[in-house]
């Protein structure tokens, strides 16, 4: 039944009958602790291929703290996520496809946005111009605004963040609070893209405040309070 | 590919991001190299032209070898060591500041922390070179300037006269010295930047100053600092350092520096460490 709650093992964080074969990504007993702080606790999840899962929880309950983990950049004290089934700092060092939207937008204050893409595009040679021009077109931004970013309002910084996770169209899509700074019609733009994706069949973790917008968007939602999950919602199907 | 679009990045970036710095450096270590130059003139031992070693001598000098059994005060070698911390200043924040802000996309899209971290090292490495050509320069226009030549031969009293206590006859040939001054200087970046990953900027910059400073107070061979000052070499006192020994050795900071920080960075949390969690 859709929005039923399946309370977990808080162990695990995963519902009893849940298969995890496959999973496209998959964190299995997470902890990490920094500076003598526990700011993950025994955290398990999994995402299929093309599912969204959301990720919800106050400030400070751990959910950023996931998504670097799951993006690679901090290393577990104990646990493994795994990509595809290869393991982070084991097998691979990141994930192989994609797209960050963590901690808000990181560009180069003195470019403007379509130079910010473009230079990020030229690491990986994954996207071209014309891509970069789509996906500001696509956010709301106008591709010829010569303005550097550090004139940007904080909404357009946030579209611009948005359109440099999803223009070389990866296969996997960490957001972090996506709809921070957004108008109403930022936000429509937001769900609009992230259908589009999920159409795509990209694999999406997604953590938001917004409770309306996790369930609106989410196959399941995983609840987290200081480090752990302490609470797992299946929706719908993908 | 993606290694060459690294550096091409950094390089474009990191100079943009640095430029004011490397002004600051240029216009320092000329003002730096005339006002010795001036000293020397007042107090009436030696008259201009200057040559261009003399003109590096006035800028790089350092400091005599410092007795502290001896009766007199040290004397902090404060121009020698501002220009070093201003060399040591301009590839500080970039990679830390990067890697927590446009970097980190750049880090995570590349896929390879040993490619990030490379191409960081080289930077750093070309920054602190055109730091130093920048100072040499400065140090012939200052030359030119005064109407010298563009010659490292410095002649038989300059160093008496430019207070760094010389015991062995000259001229003194700076050409060794002008080749090795930048190896260490790299080397000492790169220490730099691999502490900053540890420390942060702040503290790796603090460390800098500490070790120029022990090297001026202090008196040894592990001291990065002694390869620095002309006052501390062989080719000036008897029992100086020796410029192909600080070659060597700074070719072993250099490389340890990479590796070490590389291995590092290789197992490092991407977290800011200067701001709480």
């Amino acid at each position: 039944m859709r929005g039923s709650l399946v309370v977990t093992d808080p162990g695990t964080g995963v519902a009893s009958g849940d298969a995890c074969s496959g999973c496209a990504v998959e964190v299995s007993g997470l902890s990490k602790r920094l500076r003598g702080v526990s700011v993950l606790d025994d955290v398990s999840l999994c995402a299929d291929a093309g599912e969204t899962i959301g990720l919800s929880g106050q400030n400070g309950s751990g959910k950023t703290m996931l998504m670097r983990a799951i993006a690679g950049l901090i290393r577990p004290n104990a646990g493994r996520v795994t990509i595809d089934g290869k393991e982070l700092w084991k097998d691979i060092p990141f994930p192989p496809s994609v797209g960050l939207l963590l901690e808000g937008p990181a560009f180069l204050a003195d470019r403007s946005g379509r130079d910010n893409l473009r230079l990020l595009a030229s690491i990986k040679g994954l996207a071209n111009e014309d891509d970069c021009l789509v996906a500001l077109r696509d956010v709301g931004l106008d591709p010829d605004d010569r303005r550097p970013y550090r004139k940007y309002s904080l909404g357009m910084k946030q579209r611009l963040g948005i359109a440099g996770a999803l223009f070389e169209r990866p296969s996997l899509l960490p957001l972090d609070e996506p709809t921070n700074a957004l108008d109403a019609d930022g936000v429509e733009m937001l769900k609009r893209l992230v259908r589009r994706e999920q159409r795509r069949g990209a694999t999406i973790v997604l953590a938001c405040h917004a409770a309306d917008i996790l369930r609106e968007l989410s196959h399941e939602v995983y609840h987290i309070a200081e480090g752990r999950i302490d609470g797992h919602e299946e929706l719908r199907q993908p | 590919m993606t290694f060459a679009n690294l550096v091409r990045s950094d390089l474009s970036e990191g100079l943009r991001s640095t430029r004011g710095r490397v002004a600051l450096l240029a216009v320092g270590g000329g003002c730096l190299s005339f006002l010795q130059l001036l000293f020397t003139m007042a107090i009436d031992y030696w008259d201009p032209p200057f040559t261009f070693g003399e003109a590096i001598v006035a800028a790089m000098g350092g400091m005599s070898v410092f007795d502290p059994d001896h009766e007199v005060a040290f004397r902090f070698p404060a121009g020698w060591m501002l220009m070093l911390m201003l060399v040591a200043y301009i590839p500080l924040s970039y990679p830390y500041r990067d890697l927590m802000g446009y970097g980190r996309e750049v880090l995570v899209a590349s896929g390879n922390r040993w490619s990030w971290w490379l191409s960081k090292c080289l930077w750093v490495t070309l920054v602190a070179l055109l730091g130093c050509a920048l100072l040499v320069v400065a140090c012939a226009i200052v030359s030119l300037l005064w109407g010298g030549e563009l010659s490292l031969l410095v002649p038989d009293g300059f160093l008496e006269c430019a207070g760094l206590g010389s015991e062995l006859a000259g001229p003194y040939d700076l050409r060794p010295f002008v080749l090795v001054f930048p190896l260490m200087v790299v080397a000492v970046c790169l220490l730099q930047l691999a502490l900053s990953l540890a420390l942060g900027p702040t503290l790796a910059f603090a460390s800098t100053s500490v070790v120029l400073l022990a090297s001026a107070y202090l008196f040894h061979p592990l001291l990065p600092g002694e390869y620095l000052m002309i006052a501390r070499l062989d080719l000036s006192i008897p029992n100086g350092m020796s410029l192909r020994s600080g070659a060597i050795y700074a070719l072993v900071i250099a490389a340890a520096s990479v590796l070490v920080g590389g291995l590092h960075f290789s197992r490092m949390d991407c977290i800011d460490k200067e701001l709480s969690i």
